[in-house]
């Protein structure tokens, strides 16, 4: 029993990072064509009893990582920075295209179609996560 | 210059009233509004009941040359869309949409078509800036840029709200309780794509959320219906 425990927790951890509440699905990037703008979308679920809140985020090899919110007013798009993101318990917020994204800035190099980037992000209760990003090319999102 | 105030607030409802609505719309499922083309088959982009003509404005393309928007796309149908190369999540995936789609389409639609992206950021959106940004999508693109006025002046002819800079991250750890870095600001600016076709008219707004089975479908009845009036 406890080493079947044992197993499904470790699945769990490996297939989206559950420990302690907070979840982290479905991580990908675009494959910027500057290292100066790119953007990283993911969806966060709090599974936990407990609010949480995303406070910061870092990624290995980008200057800045920040998380932005795009809002249309009268046909212009404008991007709000969203400081912290609160989760209700049960609540999960996606970030996706013309919503909401992480953009991260100053790029060492520039991240290929293929390649994976090295996320953390920290919640004010669950502490750090980190999450890997598989970089795909630009175009709709999946 | 009554006009382009007006031409604001229509293209400004239009595109609030188009928000989010065409990605969400089934494949093939026409616009509430739109009316159908001559040929029956129905854009999935938002029609304009109103057509208007193409404006007159130059500015500056990646060769550094003078860019007469209306001469030197008259003929073709033509996409504008206003944006910036630091943008990270609207402007390429416009950009990059429009470039898988072109690879895919025949040559009898894609030499009826220019595809124009201008800068609402100038600043920092120089000609070998823009040229090497629009080459990770297509190297047919053409690029321009110009003084800030220009960029302004261009926006407010073809009826937009005028791109404007912006400070998203003056909160931000990195700038918390120092000058925000003069580098690092955002610019706002219109979230669709412009479509004229080849008569010269703006006919069609494309806004985000447009996929690329959607450009797909529609870039070739532009062409044919883009056939100057006899």
């Amino acid at each position: 029993m406890k080493r079947a425990t044992g197993a499904a927790l470790g699945a769990l951890a490996f297939l989206g990072c559950t420990v302690r509440g907070v979840e982290v699905h479905e991580a990908y990037a675009f494959a910027p064509a500057t290292p100066e703008a790119a953007a990283v979308y993911f969806t966060v679920v709090n599974r936990g009893s407990r609010a949480d809140t995303l406070v910061a985020a870092r990624v290995d090899g980008a200057a800045g990582a920040m998380l932005h919110r795009t809002v249309e007013e009268g046909g212009t798009a404008h991007m709000e920075h969203v400081v912290a993101l609160p989760l209700a318990p049960g609540d999960s917020a996606a970030l996706a295209p013309g919503r909401m994204h992480l953009m991260l800035t100053g790029l060492a190099r520039l991240p290929q179609a293929g390649d994976t980037l090295s996320l953390t992000l920290r919640f004010a209760r669950a502490g750090e996560r980190a999450v890997r990003v598989p970089v795909r090319a630009y175009g709709d999102a999946p | 210059m009554s006009r382009p105030s007006r031409a604001v607030a229509l293209l400004a409802a239009l595109a609030a009233a188009a928000c989010g609505k065409a990605a969400d719309r089934p494949a093939g499922a026409p616009a509430a509004s739109a009316p159908a083309p001559a040929e029956g088959d129905t854009l999935r982009g938002l029609v304009l009941q109103q057509p208007k003509p193409k404006a007159d404005f130059t500015l500056t393309d990646t060769d550094g040359k003078p860019f007469e928007f209306r001469r030197q796309t008259d003929g073709y149908v033509t996409l504008l869309f206003f944006g910036y190369t630091n943008c990270p999540d609207v402007c390429p995936v416009h950009m990059a949409n429009l470039g898988q789609v072109v690879k895919q389409l025949p040559p009898s639609v894609t030499e009826r078509l220019r595809i124009v992206f201008a800068t609402t950021d100038p600043a920092r959106d120089t000609p070998p800036v823009i040229r090497r940004w629009l080459d990770h999508f297509d190297t047919s693109f053409i690029g321009l840029t110009g003084s800030e006025a220009d960029v302004v002046a261009a926006q407010v002819a073809m009826g937009m709200p005028p791109a404007q800079r912006e400070q998203p991250d003056t909160t931000a750890k990195r700038s918390r309780g120092t000058k925000p870095d003069s580098t690092g600001y955002t610019v706002g600016h219109a979230a669709f794509v412009l479509a004229f076709t080849a008569d010269g008219m703006l006919r069609v707004l494309y806004p985000f959320g447009i996929r690329q089975a959607d450009w797909a479908h529609d870039l070739p009845i532009l062409v044919r219906m883009g056939a100057p009036a006899s």
